[in-house]
C-alpha cells in the first residue's frame, strides 16, 4: 500500500504536541515541603521569601501524617531551585513585638510569609525539610569576632542586646544562659567585621543598661546610652591606649557590672575603616570643600558652589577634583574654596593648571595652600599605580567605605571607569580617597558627577614624583 | 454503481473513474466522486484524525490560560478548569464545557479515526459508527471556544495580566485538524469496497 503525504500531518502534530510537553515540564516548578510543628495561620498562597523578593509559593497546608505537626508544601520559582538543599533553614516570618525585638512588621500588612536560609553551597539537593518554630536569631556576617562574657546575674541582659563602643553599635549579644556548671552566667556577644580590631585582650567591658541615675549637688543628672538598651540592657567595652594582642574566636572576658574612671578616659587610636585593608594601617580621612564663586549671567550675578571631599596632603598641599582645586573661571573672578572650617581664595591666577581643553572629564589635581591643614595623609603612602587592582573608596565615615573589586574597572584614557552598578553617589563619593587593598597606599581619587560616568582619577607618575620633593 | 448526490438528492450511475476524474452531479454541479481516491481518501482521514488526536491530549491538559491578578499567579487547563467548574457547583455551565468542548470533539476524532483505518469492519457497523460520527461532530463545539477565549482576552486584557498557554497551539491545530479530516472524509468509501468485486 503506497503511502500517502498526508503522514506527514500526523508526524508534525506528534513533534508539535512533544515539543509543547517537554517545554511545558522545563516550567514545572519543583516542589519541597516543611514541616513545623504549629501552621500559624499560613494558606496556600502565601509566599516563600528570601532576601526580600518571592522565591516561591505555598500550595497547600495539611496536617502531617502522625497529626503531630503540619506539613507545607511549597512551589519554588525555577530560578530559586538550588534554595532547597541540606542545611537550608525555613520558618515562618510574622510580627515579633517585644522589648527585645521588634522584627517582621512587614508582615503586618503584607501577610506572613515563609523565609529561608539557604544552607552551605555544597549541601546535597534535598525536598523535605524540617522548619524552624521562630526566626533565628540574625545572620552573622562573615569575618565577625565571638567572645564570651562572664558574669554574675544575667541583669537585663537578652539576644539582640547591642555591644556598644563610645556609644556606637558595633556588635550584638547572640545568645545567653547559666554557665555549664550554673557558678555564672555567660553570654555569647558578636562583634561587627569592621569593629573586630577594637577588641583586644585587655579590653574591659561592662554592663550598660537602663538609665543612669546620679543625684548630686548640682541636680539630677540621667544618662542614657540608646533606647534600645534602655529597655534591654546592652553591654559596653573600652580598650586601653596601650593596645594588647587582637581578641581571639571564643575568648572569656569579665563583664562587670560598672565601668571604672579610667576606663572612660581610655582613648586608644584604632583605625576602623575596613577590615580589608592590612594591619593597622589607618585609613585616610578627607575634609569635606565647597567651592563657591559668582557667575555673571545677562547682568545678574549668581552664586554657584561645587562640593565633594579633598585630602589634605603632607606640606600644605590638598589632592581632589580638579573641579574643586583648580577650577576654569572666567576672568576676574573670585572664588572661595572652604575646606575643614577655613576658607581660602583662588583667583584666576592661582590654579596651578593649564586650560582645560573642552569638555574633557575632572581629574586629580593638587593644591598648594601654604597652610597647614589637620589629618595630613603622608606622601610616602601615595603611589601610581600601573594597572586596575582591588580597592576601597574612602567617603565621611567607616559606614561608607566602599570597595571595589579589580574586575568592576577598565581603563579608559587616563582614568579607570567604575562599572556602572555599583552604588556611588555624587553627593556621597566625589573627590572620596581611594586607597589599595593591598597595601594602604592612596592610588587616587573617585570622580563622582552626572556629567561623566563614574570613574577613579589614578595618580599618574608625575603627580606622584611632583609630591615627592 | 449507484450514488446520489448528497447536494439534491438526483441518482446517478456512477462508472470506475480514473486518478484525475471527477463525477459531477446534472443538476447541481456538485462534485459527486473524484477517481483514484480509496486507499488514498481513507489514509488523508486518518493521517488528520489522528494528528487530531494526538494534539487534542496536549489541548485540554496543558495549561490554557495564565492569570496574573494582584500578583497571583494562576493557570489552568480545560481539564481542570472543567473540573473547577464543576467542583463550585456551576453544574450548568460545567456540564456544558464537559460534553462539547471535551467528550464529542474526542467522540468525533475517535471514530473518524477508527472509521478511516479499519476498512475491515462490517459494512453495518461501519454505517452505525459514521452516523454516530456525523451527531458527535455536529455538537463539537471547540472551535466556539476559541471564540470565547479571544472575547475575554479583549475584556480582560484590562483587569488582568492574560496570557495563552502552551495548550493553546495544541487546541487551535486540534480544532484545524479535526475540522479538515472531517472535510477529507468521503463516507462513500464506506459501501464502495464492498462493492468492488474481489
Amino acid at each position: 500500500m503506497r503511502l500517502s503525504w498526508w503522514w506527514i500531518v500526523t508526524v508534525a502534530a506528534l513533534l508539535l504536541a512533544i515539543t509543547l510537553v517537554a517545554a511545558s515540564w522545563r516550567n514545572q516548578k519543583p516542589h519541597i515541603a516543611v514541616r513545623f510543628t504549629h501552621g500559624r495561620s499560613i494558606v496556600p498562597g502565601d509566599r516563600l521569601r528570601h532576601r526580600g523578593i518571592e522565591v516561591g509559593e505555598v500550595t497547600s497546608v495539611t496536617l502531617a501524617d502522625d497529626l503531630e505537626g503540619v506539613r507545607i508544601a511549597i512551589a519554588l520559582e525555577p530560578s530559586a531551585w538550588a534554595l532547597a538543599r541540606e542545611g537550608s533553614r525555613f520558618w515562618i516570618e510574622r510580627p515579633q513585638v517585644s522589648l527585645t525585638n521588634v522584627s517582621g512588621l512587614e508582615t503586618i500588612v503584607g501577610g506572613q510569609y515563609v523565609a529561608v536560609s539557604p544552607g552551605p553551597h555544597d549541601g546535597a539537593h534535598q525536598t523535605e525539610f524540617a522548619g524552624l518554630e521562630s526566626p533565628p536569631v540574625g545572620e552573622l556576617a562573615e569575618g565577625g569576632l565571638e567572645i564570651e562574657l562572664e558574669t554574675t546575674r544575667l541583669g537585663g541582659l537578652r539576644p539582640r542586646a547591642p555591644v556598644t563602643y563610645r556609644g556606637v553599635p558595633v556588635g550584638r549579644i547572640t545568645s545567653v544562659g547559666l554557665a555549664t556548671d550554673a557558678a555564672s552566667v555567660t553570654a555569647h556577644a558578636f562583634i561587627e567585621p569592621a569593629f573586630v580590631k577594637l577588641v583586644r585582650g585587655n579590653t574591659q567591658f561592662w554592663r550598660k543598661g537602663g538609665l543612669d541615675l546620679s543625684v548630686g549637688l548640682t541636680g539630677l543628672e540621667v544618662s542614657m546610652e540608646s533606647l534600645s538598651s534602655l529597655a534591654i540592657g546592652g553591654v559596653s567595652f573600652a580598650t586601653p591606649d596601650l593596645l594588647g594582642d587582637h581578641a581571639k574566636t571564643g575568648q572569656i572576658f569579665t563583664l562587670h557590672d560598672q565601668p571604672q574612671e579610667d576606663w572612660l578616659a581610655w582613648n586608644p587610636r584604632v583605625p576602623v575603616g575596613s577590615e580589608l585593608l592590612p594591619g593597622d594601617l589607618p585609613p585616610p580621612r578627607p575634609l569635606r570643600a565647597s567651592l563657591r564663586w559668582g557667575e555673571r549671567s545677562f547682568g545678574f550675578q549668581r552664586d554657584r558652589q561645587r562640593q565633594g571631599w579633598v585630602l589634605p596632603l603632607e606640606g600644605r598641599r590638598l589632592l581632589g577634583p580638579s573641579g574643586l582645586l583648580t577650577p576654569n573661571l572666567p576672568e576676574d573672578s573670585q572664588a572661595a574654596l572652604q575646606v575643614g572650617g577655613q576658607e581660602y581664595s583662588l583667583t584666576a591666577e592661582s590654579p596651578t593648571k593649564e586650560e582645560e581643553e573642552g569638555d574633557a572629564t575632572e581629574s586629580l589635581a593638587v593644591l598648594d595652600l601654604g597652610v597647614d591643614v589637620a589629618r595630613a595623609w603622608p606622601v610616602d603612602r601615595i603611589r601610581a599605580p600601573q594597572e586596575p587592582e582591588a580597592c576601597l573608596v574612602v567617603g565621611a565615615t567607616n559606614a561608607s567605605v566602599l570597595p571595589i573589586a579589580a574586575s568592576r574597572l577598565t581603563i579608559e584614557e587616563e582614568a579607570w571607569r567604575i562599572d556602572g552598578s555599583l552604588p556611588l553617589t555624587a553627593a556621597d563619593y566625589h573627590g572620596a580617597s581611594v586607597v589599595a587593598v593591598s597595601d594602604g597606599h592612596l592610588i587616587g581619587i573617585a570622580i563622582v558627577n552626572d556629567r561623566w560616568p563614574q570613574q577613579i582619577a589614578v595618580v599618574s607618575e608625575e603627580v606622584a614624583n611632583r609630591l615627592r620633593e | 454503481m449507484q450514488k446520489a448526490c448528497h447536494c439534491c438528492g438526483l441518482i446517478h450511475e456512477v462508472p470506475l473513474l480514473g486518478a484525475h476524474q471527477r463525477a459531477r452531479c446534472v443538476r447541481c454541479c456538485s462534485t459527486i466522486a473524484s477517481g483514484g481516491s480509496g486507499p488514498m481518501s481513507a489514509q488523508r482521514t486518518a493521517a488528520t484524525a489522528l494528528g487530531a488526536f494526538v494534539l487534542f491530549w496536549p489541548a485540554v491538559l496543558l495549561p490554557i490560560l495564565e492569570i496574573e491578578r494582584l500578583g497571583r499567579h494562576s493557570e489552568s487547563s480545560i481539564v481542570s478548569g472543567t473540573f473547577e467548574l464543576l467542583a463550585h457547583g456551576d453544574w450548568v455551565v460545567g456540564v456544558v464545557v464537559l460534553l462539547f468542548s471535551l467528550v464529542f470533539p474526542l467522540v468525533k476524532i475517535i471514530l473518524l479515526l477508527e472509521l478511516s483505518l479499519t476498512k475491515l469492519l462490517h459494512m453495518r457497523h461501519r454505517a452505525i459508527t459514521y452516523r454516530l460520527m456525523e451527531h458527535a461532530g455536529k455538537w463539537s463545539m471547540m472551535d466556539v471556544m476559541l471564540l470565547a477565549f479571544l472575547v475575554m482576552l479583549v475584556k480582560l486584557g484590562k483587569l488582568v495580566e492574560f496570557h495563552f498557554g502552551p495548550a493553546v497551539v495544541a487546541f487551535v491545530m486540534c480544532v484545524g485538524l479535526s475540522m479538515l479530516a472531517s472535510a477529507l472524509f468521503d463516507p462513500h468509501d464506506i459501501w464502495t469496497d464492498e462493492d468492488r468485486p474481489g
